[in-house]
């Protein structure tokens, strides 16, 4: 299949990209396609490389892991390097850990369907000691990573650590 | 009568998957069981040594498994501060959903337990699980590291 690229694509290997194809028939009987093309996170945003995705069996966490993504591409990360989340399999469910030195954010996902989301800080520098947690609702996703991004950038920037 | 702590507790790690290459803890590493068959309250359970002594070090890197010659905690131990577990388990602490105590046991006078209601819901014994695992990435000793037999607290 032929697709015109904008004049400031040299050339792309699909290969790297995540593609979705769309067909329809238009007015003139010729059928047109519509190639959309989502390129890969640059690497220091790939915080969900350590988990083996495909083995997670809950639809709700792809959902959430999708929604992180799309944030993550929407978020400037140049000043902060991000942890990789940790993937807990569990009787209950599925969590994802994600780790730094004085916090840590967490989201549980459990089969019966309650999905929550936890922030625990125990920042003995600052003084700053705090340990809450949220239930989600899968229209909140997209919110819940923006404020989890957030959170963490201001965390790592407040704390010049990784 | 009121009993005393010492400012540290030590938790003892058992598998590998309890500390990550970055040496952060975690969740992994804070089970709670259900012992209430040998309890009078309704409270399930979690070991940990107080470490009133440098000798709690000892004898929790020298416990060996049930029926083997290998070490209880082959990958290591983290320490706890308990201020830090008073701020961060605070509301927990307050309600009794999350509480402690000494028990000791034959050949670890330092032994006890860290305590949740056993009914309580599972978002919160997450969350109390969570905020263990971040309080005790503050100090994590590993078998791996040369010097641990010289490890005193900070």
């Amino acid at each position: 299949m032929k697709i015109k690229l904008p004049s400031y694509i040299d050339e792309i290997d699909l290969d790297d990209y995540v593609s979705s194809h769309v067909y329809s028939v238009n007015d003139n009987n010729k059928i047109e396609a519509m190639v959309n093309i989502e390129a890969p996170l640059p690497v220091e945003k790939r915080i969900f490389d350590n988990i083996d995705v495909h083995s997670i069996k809950i639809p709700r966490v792809h959902e959430f892991i999708q929604a992180f993504t799309d944030q993550l591409r929407n978020t400037d990360t140049s000043e902060v390097t991000m942890n990789k989340m940790k993937l807990v399999e569990s009787e209950e469910g599925y969590e994802l850990e994600w780790i730094y030195s004085y916090f840590r954010v967490y989201f549980s996902f459990d089969a019966n369907g309650d999905d929550t989301c936890g922030f625990v800080e125990n920042n003995t520098e600052s003084g700053s000691f705090q340990s809450f947690f949220h239930k989600m609702k899968e229209k909140e996703y997209p919110l819940i990573a923006k404020k989890c991004l957030d959170f963490v950038k201001n965390h790592i920037n407040d704390n010049g650590l990784s | 009568m009121t009993m005393a702590y010492p400012e540290t507790l030590l938790r003892g790690l058992i598998t590998s998957s309890s500390v990550t290459p970055e040496r952060y803890v975690t969740v992994d590493a804070f089970q709670f069981q259900d012992f209430r068959k040998n309890r009078s309250d309704n409270y399930n359970e979690m070991s940990i040594n107080w470490e009133d002594s440098d000798e709690a070090v000892d004898v929790l890197l020298k416990q060996k498994k049930e029926g083997s010659e290998d070490p209880q905690f082959k990958v290591g131990f983290a320490r706890m501060s308990m201020a830090s577990i008073k701020d961060v388990l605070r509301p927990h602490i307050s309600d009794k959903s999350f509480s402690y105590e000494r028990k000791p046991v034959e050949g670890n006078p330092f032994h006890g337990n860290l305590l949740v209601v056993a009914n309580l819901k599972g978002q919160i014994i997450k969350n109390i699980r969570y905020s263990l695992a971040t309080i005790a990435t503050a100090d994590v000793h590993l078998r791996s590291d040369e010097k641990i037999k010289y490890l005193k607290k900070r």
